[in-house]
């Protein structure tokens, strides 16, 4: 067998693949959608609710970012329960090896991103229009100022993307650590306890950045590591039954 | 339209979609995408819609916030040392009550320390009934800008030679628009022209009151909580 039968093989397992789990993991989807929907309610109640904070009266409005980080978290959640399944079921006779499977999970992966990242950009717009149609006038409408260019936009827009397969590919990565051995849980965890300001650090690394093309690389670089390594770490050939 | 509503029938999508879905089956998978896809297009036609609906929008200017904090200082100065408060800026509320009896008591303050009330009592030989006047103020930390806020309003009672006066669970607004200082409160009877509304993020800001009780002169005043009070005369 040639090498370009065996890459159309590949990319035709891994269509088949993904089209299985657009079948079949449908669950998927609405975890996503259920976080989202966890920050929409907060969104609007939130510009409601005060709270109090000790020194005096602190009021706190919902901000965006609230849709924003529970979908992260929702797609941390979800490349984490699909990087589980990929090494335990088999879904077709002829999946030869867990490489296409990891594909179809990477394909599935960023078609969620892309929603994840449509959906919680457009819920700011969604929460103005609720607001415009509850008040009578509106000073501040709580868009981002950086949405009102359309080079702007489009820069959220791919910082958002950016974040959210960062997020996937640490949950993948994890998740395929966690599958090879449970003490990789407490590597983890103990350079964060032992180095507390390595969090932070971390966090720097990612948020702050003179350059988006610099910042560009840089995370998708690591997001493209990270899945590699998952692949790397759950290379098991298999034969299905 | 309100939130509930909304968030009804984003719920009922959400359930219904799932128990299609626990049911498994081409209309079941139908249905479960089916609701996604809604879900997405709502969120995504809004885009479009946002910039169709009509705006009103008033910029709030956040440079004047210092000037203001000068203003509010001498404000601040002039109500608890000099005799009266002219300025009017920052007035929200403002009651009187007919007398009744010789004596006032003023009682059950529940303003916690947090609020951040202050409370000036002026006997006036120039009136005969009871000024409740109420002054508030939103003080900014750091680098946050002066923008409109929520703040907490009082509510007096003057029942049987007893002033009551308690934290109120009404919640009212100020806004600066240029010099000037709006109040939900104060205008809450014209609500379509001077209410407004933001929803702006971390807008962090400290609420400050200060009550400002003009009684006659003759009264006899007894208060619980004195270091919340300061009594004084009028010249």
């Amino acid at each position: 067998m040639s090498s370009k039968q065996a890459t159309t093989s590949d990319w035709q397992n891994t269509k088949q693949l993904f089209r299985y789990r657009v079948r079949t993991q449908l669950h998927l989807v609405y975890y996503l959608l259920f976080f989202q929907l966890i920050g929409l309610a907060i969104m609007f109640f939130g510009a409601d609710n005060s709270f109090n904070i000790n020194g005096g009266l602190v009021e706190s409005y919902a901000s965006t970012n609230v849709t924003f980080s529970l979908s992260l978290l929702a797609i941390g959640l979800v490349s984490f329960l699909l990087s589980l399944q990929s090494q335990r079921r088999h879904f077709f006779a002829y999946v030869r090896t867990t490489r296409t499977e990891h594909y179809s999970a990477f394909l599935y992966l960023l078609a969620l991103c892309f929603i994840a990242t449509t959906t919680s950009i457009a819920t700011p717009y969604l929460t103005s229009i609720f607001f415009y149609t509850s008040y009578s006038a509106v000073i501040h409408s709580d868009l981002p100022s950086n949405f009102t260019s359309v080079s702007g936009f489009l820069l959220s827009f791919g910082v958002a993307l950016t974040y959210f397969i960062l997020i996937s590919a640490l949950g993948y990565f994890i998740s395929s650590l966690i599958q090879i051995s449970r003490f990789f849980i407490s590597l983890l965890i103990f350079p964060f306890i032992l180095f507390p300001t390595l969090f932070s650090n971390i966090l720097i690394f990612f948020m702050i950045e003179n350059h988006p093309v610099i910042f560009f690389i840089k995370t998708i670089g690591i997001s493209i590591l990270l899945l590699l390594g998952a692949m790397a770490l759950l290379n098991k050939e298999e034969v299905a039954s | 339209m309100n939130g509930w509503f909304v968030f009804f029938i984003f719920g009922s999508l959400f359930i219904v979609s799932l128990i299609l879905y626990k049911q498994r089956g081409n209309r079941s998978l139908l249905f479960g995408y089916g609701g996604a896809v809604i879900y997405v297009s709502v969120l995504l036609l809004s885009i479009p819609l946002f910039y169709f609906l009509p705006k009103e929008t008033i910029e709030v200017e956040s440079t004047s916030s210092y000037k203001l904090e000068q203003a509010y200082h001498q404000f601040q100065t002039d109500l608890v040392e000099q005799d009266r408060v002219t300025d009017s800026t920052f007035l929200v509320n403002k009651q009187s009550f007919t007398l009744e009896g010789s004596d006032l008591q003023i009682t059950d303050v529940q303003t916690n320390d947090y609020f951040g009330a202050q409370f000036v009592i002026t006997k006036d030989h120039s009136i005969n009934q009871i000024e409740v006047s109420e002054y508030q103020y939103v003080s900014f930390d750091g680098t946050a800008q002066l923008k409109s806020e929520y703040l907490p309003a009082l509510s007096v009672k003057y029942k049987q030679g007893e002033l009551t006066i308690s934290q109120s669970t009404d919640l009212i607004q100020l806004v600066q628009i240029g010099e000037n200082l709006y109040s939900s409160q104060f205008n809450s009877d014209q609500r379509s022209e001077d209410f407004f509304i933001s929803v702006s993020s971390s807008g962090m800001g400290y609420g400050q009151s200060f009550i400002d009780i003009r009684v006659p002169a003759h009264i006899d005043i007894k208060v619980a909580g004195t270091e919340l009070f300061i009594i004084k005369e009028a010249q």
